[in-house]
């Protein structure tokens, strides 16, 4: 009896559409977990703003994209790389969208210009390299699907088409040829950092100029976008101080007041979030600075990747920064560690730290004063930066990456291989990302902010 | 320790023979530890493992008994940084059942029980120091589930029936939707003192908060003639992971053969299809390997290997990903279980 009623169970026909939004909302649940069971509302916001705008989506959803990516159960296109066993051992991004790419302050500047680099390493880890010219692929899709005018063909398939090429290029290409991105979209992300950064843009908009020297800008409560800045309670308060003290800050350095960050990013926005002012020792507010220290959350299972080699998280992600950028950022501050059990990554906030919004991008299209053809110009020099990115990492084992990259970009059909399989897997993943766009303001609407997990919280 | 509550560290079964009027305890521990190197070479090739820490308790007295069970796991898991007190091992609770026996052919269970089908996989394969079963390695079944579960027997054992109800969501989470898991097990032993089992299962289950379905139908035959167990059996999925549209097949084919005192030899294959329509979505994993057992120890060497076709890899037609290789090197030892039938003088 039992038999057959499984039969019939089994052989019961399954509504793709269906399926895949309880996928959608079972990877969307599983990825927030951690922050369900602390502080739902967080996820709720998360959730909605991942909602109302398909980049923000993309960027809320790099597990289920890898999750995707590695599901063996449904029919995905054949790579035609990573034939070579060391090309998985790339040290990655790990979330290689176009947003992620930043300005930050260095030494040598204003002799050498800011550098431009993947900032946000919450995801970095070693894996194999097509994933982060994949994602990146993606991300420059998105961003052309929010331009005007900007359809797939013409304009989406040529930013990734210039991502290939960057990418292909800087490896197959002269080394000692000098690169250095920074032109049409990039080149206004650059000029506006090197303008806002002397300014101190940023501090004037998060502090208040008070009789004790400057304090930050707290609220009262948060803004209709529930963003802002709290000030903390008797817990947050000891949490705060200890960050800073494991800050290891130059000597005269002194904590003068901290908040909450409140809605800040997509993919982290539950986690906590501090915003420190420091004073370095002067006694005017000139050597004033902001740094923001966030949680660091576990970072998604890359698909194919070895065993990863840092000690903890921390390391991971220091190691990543160290490995990855150009140049190390000089503003006090930037640092991965460990305290009570969890890990956090502090970050300067500073007008030099300047990363693309494709809001803005697509405002400027708008406007006139970005074309589209600068997009296809991003991708190349997207491309690019991340070739470098990997070829100055090295393989993690040690040694020279250029040589396996040589080798399995060639056994995988060169820059025209790897063109054509960046625009197929772009194309075919921003429909689906579309699709599943729309499946979440389904679920919202249907099972709530939470997307029916809201029995979830309170415990893990 | 008493041999008479031996009888409850195992799945839950019928009884038949008649319950202890007093008191009993049981307590088994099974532990494997060992070094390992994997092929290809990039990462973190070279480690020490521990395949199997478990520890189980067992209680009764007349028909009612209790058994819990204990197992070490990596806490945040073994790709994680975030666990407890960095990524200590952690004990985790894998079994909690409470059983009563009204009648000799007759056992009921409730708590966190242990999944009959996976128990099953693990009796008919027997060496779980080298590898987990292959339903619970491919996900198609958890170690344990919350739920309730009722076993009838025949007169003399030779025909078992198993109705299991549970959440579907495995131990390691709590409910999800309102839909409750129903399992089957029938196992016969046509030659009787278990030398010939066959088994069949099926599971109507959903999981996670869309319900989607999570259906099973599988099949076993193991064979047992000291000091030689071999096993054959076949499984279907409906549903995977929480992939409603995941229809994998999966088989797995082994034997041991086991002296209690000298050399023990083994061998398996598994093998998944992920798409069932798909020749090219193929993925193979053997285990071959040899020890010498002394009473409860077991010092072992084993090759355990993979081939992933294309469509099968973690990275469809990723060449690096089509093989890789494993060799171990392990002490394992078990004291208080009850005798294995392969086991020989």
């Amino acid at each position: 009896m039992l038999a057959l009623l499984l039969a019939l169970v089994a052989c019961a026909p399954v509504d793709p559409l269906a399926a895949r939004r309880a996928w959608v909302q079972d990877q969307l649940v599983t990825d927030n977990r951690l922050f369900l069971s602390r502080d739902p509302q967080r996820v709720a916001e998360k959730l909605d703003r991942m909602a109302a705008d398909p980049y923000d989506y993309l960027r809320g959803s790099n597990r289920l994209w890898l999750a995707d990516r590695a599901n063996a159960f449904h029919e995905r296109p054949p790579t035609a790389f990573l034939s070579v066993d060391a090309a998985r051992a790339t040290l990655l991004v790990g979330d290689a969208h176009p947003e992620n790419a930043s300005t930050y302050l260095v030494a040598g500047w204003p002799d050498m210009a800011l550098p431009i680099e993947m900032i946000d390493l919450d995801a970095a880890g070693v894996g194999p390299y097509t994933l982060d010219l994949g994602r990146a692929a993606l991300g420059l899709a998105l961003l052309g699907e929010g331009l005007p005018d900007c359809a797939w063909e013409g304009c989406q398939d040529a930013a990734v088409s210039a991502l290939a090429e960057g990418y292909a290029e800087t490896v197959l290409g002269d080394p000692d040829e000098a690169r250095r991105v920074g032109g049409g979209i990039f080149g206004r992300l650059r000029d506006e950092a090197e303008e806002e950064g002397p300014a101190r843009q940023r501090l004037t908009e998060l502090t208040v100029s008070t009789s004790e020297g400057l304090r930050l800008r707290t609220d009262t409560g948060l803004d209709a976008a529930h963003a802002g800045l709290l000030p903390l309670d008797r817990d947050e308060e000891a949490q705060a101080r200890a960050l800073f003290a494991a800050l290891d800050l130059p000597a005269g350095s002194r904590l003068t007041d901290a908040a909450r960050r409140f809605g800040v990013g997509i993919s982290s926005l539950p986690a906590l979030r501090y915003l420190l002012l420091v004073d370095q020792g002067s006694p005017t507010d000139e050597d004033d600075s902001l740094i923001e220290v966030r949680e660091l959350i576990e970072p998604p299972a890359m698909p194919g990747a070895p065993a990863q080699p840092f000690d903890d998280n921390a390391e991971r992600v220091a190691f990543a920064a160290a490995a990855l950028w150009s140049e190390p950022m000089v503003a006090p501050g930037y640092r991965a560690l460990c305290l009570d059990g969890l890990y956090w990554r502090a970050l300067p906030v500073s007008s030099f730290v300047l990363g693309l919004d494709h809001l803005k991008i697509a405002e400027d299209v708008e406007a006139g004063e970005v074309e589209l053809a600068d997009v296809e110009r991003l991708g190349g020099e997207l491309g690019q930066l991340l070739a470098q990115s990997h070829l100055r990492a090295g393989m993690v084992t040690g040694g020279d990456l250029r040589p396996v990259l040589i080798a399995d970009l060639e056994a995988g059909g060169g820059e025209d291989g790897l063109r054509a399989e960046l625009l197929g897997d772009a194309e075919a993943e921003s429909a689906t990302l579309l699709v599943d766009w729309g499946l979440l303001n389904d679920l919202i609407e249907e099972e709530g902010p939470l997307l029916g997990a809201d029995g979830l919280s309170g415990v893990l | 320790m008493s041999a008479a509550c031996v009888g409850l560290l195992g799945a839950l079964s019928a009884p038949l023979d008649a319950a202890p009027e007093g008191p009993c305890g049981a307590l088994s521990a099974e532990i494997a530890g060992g070094f390992s190197r994997a092929w290809p070479e990039t990462g973190v090739n070279e480690r020490f493992v521990l395949p199997r820490a478990q520890v189980q308790a067992a209680l009764g007295q007349g028909p009612v008994g209790l058994r819990a069970g204990l197992a070490a796991v990596r806490s945040g898991g073994e790709g994680g940084y975030i666990g407890v007190a960095g990524e200590a091992i952690v004990p985790e609770v894998q079994i909690a059942e409470a059983r009563w026996a009204p009648h000799p052919q007759v056992a009921v269970g409730a708590g966190l029980l242990e999944d009959p089908w996976r128990a099953a996989a693990q009796a008919a394969w027997g060496l779980p120091a080298v590898a987990a079963p292959m339903v619970e390695r491919a996900g198609l079944s958890p170690v344990s589930d919350l739920g309730m579960g009722a076993v009838l027997s025949s007169p003399g054992g030779r025909v078992e029936g198993g109705l299991h109800l549970s959440s579907g969501e495995g131990a390691r989470l709590r409910e999800r939707n309102d839909g409750q898991d129903v399992a089957a097990l029938l196992q016969v032993s046509p030659l009787g003192e278990e030398r010939l089992s066959i088994e069949l299962y099926g599971r109507d289950g959903s999981t996670g908060l869309g319900s989607v379905r999570d259906h099973r139908a599988g099949g076993r035959v193991a064979f047992t003639a000291a000091p030689v167990t071999a096993y054959g059996e076949v499984e279907r999925a409906w549903g995977l992971g929480g992939d409603a549209l995941a229809e994998p097949i999966a088989a797995s084919a082994g034997g041991v053969v086991a002296l209690k005192q000298g050399p023990q030899a083994w061998g398996r294959l598994d093998w998944l299809r992920a798409r069932p329509a798909d020749p090219e979505s193929d993925r193979y994993e053997f285990f071959l390997g040899g020890g010498y057992a002394q009473g409860p120890a077991l010092v072992g060497l084993s090759y355990s290997g993979q081939r992933n076709d294309p469509a099968a890899s973690l990275i469809a037609g990723a060449e690096a990903l089509a093989s890789a290789h494993q060799l171990t090197l392990f002490l394992s030892a078990e004291l208080g279980a009850p005798p294995r039938p392969s086991e020989a003088p």
